[in-house]
């Protein structure tokens, strides 16, 4: 975890000084990015919604399809689960657990771009995005169990739901105040749902243990 | 009184903070193996009990108003305005609020590592980190949120008990030689616990959970107690920081600095040993302050702000460690049950026996 985050701090320490050097010697405003504006509006019957609400779930469900299909139809897909569960054995049978470990890591990387992409047409996007968000992120992926595609699904779902729907319910409730505590929801519905169920919501239909 | 050029005020500073933060650290991830990535959230319990509780006894005791009126911004500096010129009067009181609030952070502190034990008792490895994280950025933005406590978005000033010595430059060189101290103090505290029996116990059980349980040693116990004294070091540090600095703003207190850091110090230094960790530290407050002094003349030569370069050095450093040198700079010794000297007489004299 502590390597993750050096990369990640030597990551975050380029992206900086690359719009700093963007916004110090060419004059670009390098800083803040607003998409929201830009996107296109598609009218849906009576309403209208951006199109990203409809790209966003669109790529979610081809993601998780395509994820599915990799890690239980070919055979890189399987040995990588394979080198997770037992290292050992699985370099027997001919698997190279690094480099499995390797193309996990691009996996990830890729689709947290995907996701990044995709943020920026929601959110203001700006440098320091990722470190003040990341915090949700990993409670939703612990909220599922960290060994399922399905638990991270309805870990990020419960976890979204929470922090948006969740807290305008609970604010018809208990009035207005309530959502300035918007970013703890998220760390409250994970805290909660990991003192009952330690490993992770994946484990109600046999997730790993 | 003597004054200390502000860089070396800085070095004296960070290097004792840090020090002790990342003791306390090493106490728990270093000496037992626990996934401590909430170390925030002692750090910021204490600079709230320092924000909290000594200026509204003081506003009591004077009749000030120190309900939520008291965390209000418009009143608060003018509340503590009042407090600091009464405590300029009285040393003996400032030492004793010093004294007393450090101590009730240490207790706070102490209660919420045994209220982290709950989690720490079931969760595994990223699990438990990631709560602890969580719990940390929970408390932050409560206290950001929550004005009556410590003012909220506003922030509060913090009482100073430092102030009768003097103002300015005399201040800040006893308050931050006064915090070298607490961090000695830690420090010894840490060593002397690390060569201790329980020292010993903590570091049976990281090593082999089962064998430990087998030999009579009470886990449950035993994590329970070293996340109590993690957490009421690491609150005295905060505590000591919000008194320093005369103001608390909870969202200065972030992962990054209160938690992540620590840990790159004690990576680099080496975990589970505490000169490691000193080295490690001092070390790291060395180059930051370096990077900070010379901001000017980097920014002149190429067109960035300095501070990224600081999070790449210590991003590169982390990254560096785990790749070439996992164990730190200076690698974990066994410590020794008995003083070398009694050892060596002890090999000899079962050498003459044979």
């Amino acid at each position: 975890m502590m390597s993750t985050l050096g990369v990640d701090l030597i990551l975050f320490g380029f992206l900086n000084v690359f719009s700093d050097y963007l916004l110090r010697v060419h004059r670009l405003p390098a800083k803040y990015f607003i998409f929201e504006t830009r996107d296109i509006a598609v009218s849906l019957g009576p309403t209208s919604i951006r199109l990203v609400g409809l790209v966003a779930p669109l790529v979610l469900v081809l993601v998780v399809v395509l994820l599915h299909l990799f890690l239980t139809k070919t055979k890189l897909g399987i040995s990588m689960r394979a080198a997770i569960e037992n290292p050992e054995l699985a370099s027997l049978s001919g698997i190279n657990p690094e480099l499995t470990y390797a193309i996990a890591w691009l996996i990830g990387g890729a689709l947290a771009g995907l996701s990044g992409g995709l943020l920026t047409l929601v959110v203001t996007g700006y440098t320091a995005a990722g470190m003040t968000m990341v915090v949700s992120f990993f409670a939703g992926s612990i909220v599922g169990g960290l060994y399922s595609i399905y638990g991270a699904l309805l870990g990020g779902f419960l976890v979204g739901v929470g922090e948006y729907l969740g807290v305008s319910a609970i604010a018809t409730l208990v009035g207005g105040w309530i959502y300035a505590y918007r970013p703890a929801i998220p760390l409250l519905v994970m805290a909660i749902t990991l003192l009952v169920q330690p490993r992770g919501l994946a484990i109600l239909w046999g997730g790993r243990r | 009184m003597i004054e200390l050029p502000p860089t070396v005020l800085q070095i004296i500073l960070n290097f004792s903070i840090g020090l002790i933060v990342t003791v306390s650290l090493n106490i728990e991830v270093g000496f037992l193996n626990l996934p401590q990535f909430g170390r925030l959230l002692a750090v910021l319990t204490g600079a709230i009990v320092a924000a909290a509780v000594p200026g509204r006894i003081l506003a009591a005791y004077m009749g000030l108003p120190w309900g939520a009126d008291y965390a209000y911004h418009l009143y608060n500096f003018g509340i503590v305005a009042q407090i600091n010129n009464m405590l300029c009067e009285n040393p003996g009181l400032s030492l004793g609020i010093l004294v007393f609030t450090l101590m009730l952070a240490a207790l706070v502190g102490g209660a919420v590592g045994y209220l982290c034990a709950y989690p720490a008792l079931r969760l595994k490895e990223a699990y438990l980190g990631i709560t602890l994280l969580a719990f940390g950025e929970l408390l932050m933005t409560i206290a950001w949120n929550y004005d009556p406590l410590v003012g909220g978005t506003m922030g509060v000033w913090v009482v100073d008990p430092f102030r009768f010595v003097g103002a300015g430059g005399t201040r800040f060189t006893f308050a931050a030689l006064f915090i070298f101290m607490v961090a000695i103090v830690v420090y010894v505290y840490a060593e002397l616990l690390a060569r201790s029996p329980f020292g010993r116990v903590l570091k049976a059980v990281r090593d082999a959970e089962v064998a430990a349980s087998v030999y009579g040693k009470d886990i449950v116990k035993i994590r329970t107690q070293t996340l109590i004294i993690g957490g009421s070091i690491a609150a005295v540090a905060g505590a000591l920081w919000a008194f320093f600095t005369g103001s608390m703003k909870a969202a200065t207190y972030t992962r990054l600095t209160w938690t992540f850091w620590p840990w790159a110090f004690m990576m680099l230094g080496g975990i589970g040993n505490n000169l490691g960790i000193l080295v490690g530290v001092f070390l790291y407050t060395i180059s930051r302050t370096a990077i900070i002094l010379y901001k000017g003349s980097i920014s002149a030569i190429i067109p960035i702000d300095p501070e990224w370069l600081e999070y790449i050095m210590i991003g590169l450093v982390i990254v560096a460690v785990v790749l070439f040198r996992p164990q730190g700079i200076i690698p974990e010794k066994p410590t020794l049950a008995l003083p070398k000297q009694r050892l060596k007489a002890v090999l000899e004299e079962l050498g003459k026996e044979k």
